[in-house]
């Protein structure tokens, strides 16, 4: 699993890649949360297109992410989820809350 | 049109492992190894191994809470269709219906989704939990090929 972030232009992109499962979770949650206190932005995209397995517990990780931001009202996307991230978050109904986007000019 | 006729023979596969979280990777690909047998498409194998990791998730993190513990998976192929029982001897479920309400999750403050029977039941096309007499849960799931490989998702 491997996750790292960038900014440009206000928005910050997170890249989440390999498998997110119960096991990586806490290492998953402790990046994440540094990534996103290192940087102000606007918005944030999780760049799903590299995630090669995920089931709830990543969804768990990715509400607390999108709960967080709400809370600093940074809203966030899902830029290019990979057909494991599609299809685990269509069924939770998360793209409900974090819309799905395929170019970072959406934003 | 001739539809292909597959002939599987039954066959059975039984896996006992630690309830470490290291293991939830090596048991959802060991189930889908197994199931290869069965033709299954790529979205086929992958619901199978986040079927099996939910189940393996429950067991280490709500069964035995984390202390240790044994997990059995048991796979079986019989006419097309792959049956798979996750059992633990943990703390089992009060309420296995409230539990298996989406977002019902005991332990809201580890960030869970409370999704995992939720997902078992979407990515399969039958899904048994109870409590054993013994003490435990046992999780059977059931998910049919078809023979033109389909099967529910197709």
């Amino acid at each position: 699993m491997k996750i790292y972030g960038s900014l440009y232009k206000d928005v910050l992109t997170i890249n989440i890649e390999g498998e997110i499962d119960e096991c990586v979770s806490l290492e998953a949650r402790e990046r994440l949360e540094i990534i996103i206190d290192e940087h102000q932005c606007r918005c944030v995209v999780f760049d799903l297109s590299k995630i090669t397995f995920m089931d709830s517990t990543g969804i768990g990780i990715m509400m607390g992410r999108y709960k967080k931001l709400k809370n600093k009202r940074i809203p966030t996307y899902i830029l290019n989820p990979s057909p494991y991230a599609e299809k685990i978050f269509t069924m939770t109904r998360l793209f409900d809350l974090m819309p799905r986007i395929y170019n970072k000019e959406a934003v | 049109m001739k539809e292909k006729k597959e002939n599987n023979p039954q066959n059975y596969m039984e896996l006992k492992i630690p309830a470490q979280s290291v293991n939830e990777s090596f048991a959802r690909s060991a189930v889908a190894a197994f199931a290869v047998q069965l033709n299954p498409t790529v979205e086929q194998i992958n619901d199978i191994k986040t079927a099996v990791s939910e189940a393996v998730t429950n067991c280490i993190v709500h069964g035995y809470e984390k202390e240790g513990g044994e997990i059995i998976i048991k796979a079986k192929i019989e006419s097309n269709a792959l049956h798979i029982d996750v059992e633990d001897s943990g703390k089992g479920i009060d309420n296995i219906e409230q539990a298996m309400q989406p977002f019902f999750t005991t332990k809201p403050e580890q960030e869970r989704s409370g999704m995992g029977f939720t997902v078992m039941q979407a990515f399969s096309d039958d899904l048994k939990v109870y409590n054993k007499e013994e003490g435990g849960l046992k999780v059977s799931m059931k998910k049919i090929f078809n023979t033109k490989n389909g099967g529910k998702n197709a």
